[in-house]
């Protein structure tokens, strides 16, 4: 099997007052190309750091850290990850299409060889299609952050990195947004590593699900869901689901202690 | 309300408010039987503005010519330094505290030094301008520049956008509102830079005619002589949100 993602003893510290504080350590992890993960975990255990750090927004202390097999910033320059902040950021004085094309107007796209969706398809693909020429602030906080979606696939990255995306969002909105989400993953075949707070969210996009504990930070414990949920789909309101929940509610409140 | 009764309304109140006032000056001369050379009525510097109005106009254009070449000088040079001290702190940590410090000087000591280097001719008008003008648009544009968040600098770190790219792409139009809320203020203050100046020292422009109207006793003449700059500031600023609503629709 050929991993997307491979970390291996990554530590993160950042210059405390006095000492250093650590955000976790010796934390390695791969990902398989094509899954889908999920992690959770109680605030302050690291787990933005983590996506930050294979996003090469943040430099690790130790370990090391291979994307498609090259080093982040190698994998940043490539094009081969995208990201979804919490926020949608899209930047408020650019149409949706605009907003969308954003990343094949910089960073050497042009000389580039990637191959890009096309943004009129992608916006089928997040359903905001006939939205083209709106600007984001006539859009829900849904519907923005779908364009923020959009826009991290536009360069067609293997990795999609989502930091809390829905977190802002009401839960009906959630729910539908997951839902669209999966038949996005379904259709490209993206490598998805998911930050989420909520247990349902985790338990319900993830194939596989990281619980990380605070205190030191790192991983607490791995939940594989491939067998309990076959082909990544499952009803929110069957038993299974309800005790996939259960099951991690449990492995968080450890993790927490 | 619908819009166009809305738009309606807010014409309506502004200028029932001036009304209202230019009435009350009519009656204080009237009630207080002020004379014509203490002080005119509103209709008294109509008819100055009618009576003068080639002289007045023959005078409006170098001031409309140093308030112009001013407000885009000391803006454009304002938006430079702003660009160079974004892009380099140290830059920034030598000469904004100069430019602070320079500030403080009262605009009106600067003329006679500048009258004095420049002569008597549009240049030391222009420089007063632009000095007038320099200032606020710095301040405003250092902010400006810095008013993107840190999740839009990480969105285009992770894209790999380069510093001009992140400069053109997002620092600037981050920047605009800021950038016209400094060209509101400065597009009026050019045109009082430029009348300082005249004030000073000058044969021609509505600074030297407000002195020399003063200096006659031609107190209809001096006050078209305001009535006239004032409008001309008005227009300028007019001029300005009529652009910031082409560029910042948006917003």
């Amino acid at each position: 099997m050929s991993f997307a993602v491979e970390i291996d003893r990554l530590g993160v510290q950042f210059p405390g007052e006095n000492n250093p504080i650590t955000a976790f350590e010796a934390l390695s992890l791969n990902l398989a190309a094509g899954s889908f993960t999920t992690i959770i975990g109680p605030s302050g255990c690291g787990k933005s750091t983590l996506l930050r750090v294979v996003a090469d927004l943040l430099e690790p202390s130790q370990g090391i850290i291979r994307i498609n097999s090259a080093a982040p910033k190698i994998a940043r320059k490539n094009r081969d990850v995208g990201f979804v902040f919490q926020e949608s950021t899209t930047l408020p004085w650019r149409t949706v299409m605009e907003n969308i094309q954003l990343p094949l107007e910089v960073g050497g796209w042009s000389k580039s060889r990637r191959q890009g969706y096309a943004p009129a398809g992608l916006l089928a693909l997040v359903g905001l299609s006939g939205r083209e020429q709106a600007y984001p602030h006539e859009l829900s906080g849904g519907m923005r952050q779908r364009v923020a979606i959009a826009r991290a696939l536009v360069a067609n990255p293997d990795i999609l990195l989502m930091d809390e995306p829905f977190g802002a969002l009401d839960e009906i909105t959630r729910d539908r947004l997951n839902d669209q989400l999966l038949d996005i993953w379904r259709e490209t075949g993206k490598t998805i590593l998911f930050v989420t707070h909520s247990i349902e969210e985790a338990a319900y996009l993830g194939q596989k699900v990281i619980v990380m504990a605070s205190n030191p930070g790192g991983i607490f414990d791995v939940i594989n869901l491939e067998e309990q949920k076959p082909e990544n789909k499952i009803d929110r309101s069957c038993a299974q689901f309800f005790s996939i929940s259960s099951k991690l509610r449990t492995a968080l409140g450890e993790a927490s202690r | 309300m619908n819009t166009r009764n809305k738009t309606y309304m807010a014409v309506v109140w502004p200028v029932a408010g001036a009304v209202s006032l230019l009435v009350l000056w009519w009656l204080v001369i009237v009630v207080f039987d002020v004379e014509e050379y203490i002080a005119p009525t509103p209709l008294g510097v109509l008819k100055a503005i009618q009576a003068d109005f080639s002289l007045l106009m023959w005078n409006l254009l170098p001031t409309m010519t140093e308030a112009i070449s001013g407000f885009l000088l000391g803006n454009g040079f304002a938006i430079l330094v702003a660009i160079a001290f974004v892009h380099s702190m140290t830059l920034e940590r030598m000469y904004f505290p100069i430019a602070v410090l320079f500030n403080t000087i009262p605009i009106i000591a600067l003329a006679p030094i500048l009258i004095h280097v420049l002569g008597l001719g549009m240049a030391p008008k222009i420089a007063i301008a632009t000095i007038i003008c320099f200032f606020p648009t710095l301040v405003n544009m250092i902010r400006g520049f810095r008013a993107c968040s840190t999740n839009e600098l990480e969105l285009m770190h992770v894209l790999s956008a380069s510093r001009r790219e992140i400069f053109f792409k997002l620092r600037l139009p981050r920047s605009l509102p800021f950038l016209f809320a400094s060209l509101k203020i400065t597009s009026t203050t050019a045109v009082i830079g430029a009348i300082v100046g005249e004030w000073i020292g000058s044969s021609q422009g509505i600074g030297a005619l407000i002195i020399q109207a003063t200096f006659n006793y031609r107190i209809g003449l001096l006050y078209a002589a305001i009535v006239v700059s004032s409008l001309f500031s008005l227009l300028l600023f007019a001029l300005v949100v009529q652009a910031e609503k082409y560029f910042l629709k948006w917003n």
